[in-house]
């Protein structure tokens, strides 16, 4: 496979990338978490693809960068055009990412601080026997909550 | 142009978001239990975004609105059934003590009626000694007592149903009231263009409590100011103007037990026909025909009794006193004074003059097994069935005895009694639909709330790190192009 083949292959990928983080943006905002999960299938998906292309890339050239690959004259100009169009695609999908990320910290940060009122609520004090067979006052029973999530 | 300061603002409307919707679920759990509570929850939009070369760069969310949860053709559904649900209850808690006063056991007084019939038919074995008397006073005795027992306690049922109409119709109106109040303070916070949610949750609870008592539809306008219509007359009881009092005023004549509108001016009476007015309403009017059944049992058998004991009223003395002007009631039916001083007064032979003779207290013994007309209403009916010379009934087809009469009053108030718990019982299950699809609606589970956070987190957590490896990967190809 050579660098054209690649370039192509990564370009639409990552088009198809853009798409994906302007869609999840919106369900970010929506809070729906069903359409969420069909576009992290989605994204796994293309991970594995660009993970594909990327080995390609590896066995045939290397390390090297773009500028130091020998690519005929007949292709340089459409290799210089791809190059172009994935940077364009690279700055619009950078700049969703940043803040897809920001909203599902926030939304992270939501769910930790629902699920802390939803413990406080759940707390109920009452009482119980203690040890001494006696009755004992304001006991506290904690409602079985995983707390490290 | 996408800086720094932009994408902190962008994060910044989040967290506020995020802190209004965390305050929101807050206020929703702590309310979980919270009668007439509804669940609210957070209008999110994307803000205003800005173009930058040749996309668009977004700035974050902003919060639009926080909505109170609520389906307002399910609350009129459920309004219109507690308004049915209203009229079996207050039926129900009528009819049951009219079940108790016209028992049909060993107590009631079928058992009292055969009791005294049975005297009369042991008077007739014996005639000669005043024993057989003295039973047959004490047991007719004992029948006029429970007569006039019956008739108090149906007395004091009706009293007690026509006041707790009345409390029931001041209560109404003091609803009606309390609901204005609360309309105008949402017509206000309304205005400022926030929705008064908790406000409209009370005045939900008002409604529903209201919605019992009678049945009501009610209209919204723009600023939820309500409308509420009396859905059995179509009269408006509360107008969208939240500072002009009501037309009409529900009342009642304690006098009549009518209930209707009025308007300053005049009343009007109505037919309501829903809601807990209306059942005590129709329970009232159940309850005023067996007291009348009741009177025509105690007019039959003291009319006929007499008729048969004194040749209609030409010779011995009547064992059921009359008074001058006034007939037989339940309330008033008594044994003669006359009678009670001395019991050799009733007389139990044809003449008196025959020794053994029974024949008298036989044909009053076999009144129990007589035919009577269907209706007797007066001496005109007994009469045809009665021959005074042989002292003898004829069969009358499709007639019924003294003990059908009162077996039919029982008949009765046990059908309506039935019919009006075979009702409750529909109503109760399609209210207990209808409450669980509204709390499916506005109701708020804990449970599911924290399962389905649960699951969020964990849902986040795989999005951040896709967006990790993604972002990483993306920098590998880059910096491959550079």
């Amino acid at each position: 496979m050579d660098i054209l083949e690649i370039l192509t292959q990564q370009r639409d990928i990552l088009s198809e990338l853009n798409d994906i983080v302007k869609e999840e943006k919106q369900v970010l905002i929506r809070n729906d978490n069903r359409a969420l999960s069909v576009l992290l299938e989605k994204k796994v998906d293309l991970i594995n693809r660009l993970d594909e292309t990327e080995q390609k890339r590896l066995s045939a050239y290397g390390e090297n960068k773009i500028t130091e690959i020998e690519i005929p004259q007949k292709d340089r100009k459409t290799v210089d055009q791809l190059v172009k169009e994935i940077k364009d695609i690279y700055d619009e999908v950078k700049s969703y990412q940043e803040i897809n990320m920001l909203l599902t910290h926030q939304s992270i940060e939501y769910n930790n601080n629902m699920i802390y009122i939803i413990q406080q609520a759940l707390m109920k004090s009452g009482s119980g026997y203690s040890e001494d067979g006696k009755m004992k006052g304001d006991v506290t029973t904690k409602p079985y909550i995983d707390e490290s999530v | 142009m996408p800086g720094i300061f932009s994408t902190y603002n962008t994060a910044l409307k989040g967290l506020r978001s995020n802190a209004l919707a965390t305050q929101t679920a807050s206020n929703n759990i702590a309310n979980a239990d919270t009668k007439g509570y509804s669940r609210q929850r957070l209008i999110l939009s994307e803000s205003v975004p800005y173009n930058f070369a040749n996309f668009q760069i977004g700035t974050g969310v902003d919060v639009t609105n926080i909505e109170r949860v609520r389906d307002k053709y399910l609350d009129s559904q459920l309004w219109h059934e507690y308004a049915n649900h209203g009229t079996f209850v207050a039926a129900q808690a009528v009819l049951e003590q009219s079940e108790i006063i016209f028992a049909f056991d060993d107590t009631g007084l079928n058992a009292t009626m055969d009791a005294m019939w049975n005297a009369w038919s042991d008077l007739a074995e014996s005639p000669e000694g005043t024993n057989g008397r003295t039973i047959v006073l004490q047991a007719t005795k004992t029948f006029t007592d429970m007569m006039n027992q019956m008739s108090n306690q149906i007395d004091t049922l009706e009293a007690d149903t026509l006041n707790l109409i009345a409390n029931k119709v001041d209560k109404v109106n003091s609803l009606i009231g309390d609901i204005q109040l609360l309309s105008d303070q949402i017509y206000k916070t309304s205005l400022k263009g926030v929705d008064a949610n908790d406000l409209e949750d009370q005045r939900g609870v008002l409604l529903d409590e209201l919605s019992a008592l009678v049945n009501i539809s009610v209209e919204y306008d723009e600023f939820s100011r309500i409308k509420i219509t009396e859905s059995d007359t179509g009269t408006e009881i509360l107008g969208f103007n939240t500072k002009t009092p009501p037309a009409y005023k529900l009342s009642i004549d304690i006098s009549t037990g009518e209930v209707g509108y009025d308007d300053g001016t005049d009343f009007t009476a109505v037919d309501l026909k829903n809601g807990e007015i209306a059942g005590n309403l129709k329970a009232l009017s159940q309850v005023r025909a067996y007291k009348d059944s009741l009177d025509d049992l105690a007019f039959t058998v003291a009319t006929t009794v007499n008729y048969v004991l004194t040749d209609g009223n030409t010779t011995g003395t009547p064992i059921f006193k009359i008074s001058s002007g006034s007939e037989f009631t339940a309330k008033t039916i008594q044994v003669n004074p006359l009678v009670e001083s001395d019991v050799s007064l009733i007389r139990a032979g044809l003449t008196g003059a025959v020794a053994g003779d029974g024949s008298r207290a036989l044909a009053i013994s076999q009144l129990s097994m007589a035919r009577l007309p269907a209706a007797v209403a007066d001496l005109g009916d007994f009469l045809a069935t009665y021959n005074p010379a042989s002292m003898s009934f004829t069969y009358a087809t499709g007639a019924r005895t003294l003990g059908d009469i009162y077996e039919d009053i029982v008949s009765i108030v046990g059908s309506d009694l039935n019919r009006v718990n075979t009702g409750l019982i529909t109503e109760e299950a399609l209210i207990a639909k209808l409450e669980a699809r509204e709390e499916s609606i506005s109701g708020v589970s804990i449970d599911e709330e924290t399962v389905n956070l649960i699951k969020f987190a964990d849902l986040y957590g795989a999005n951040a790190k896709v967006i990790s490896t993604l972002t990483e990967m993306m920098d590998t190809i880059l910096n491959m192009v550079r």
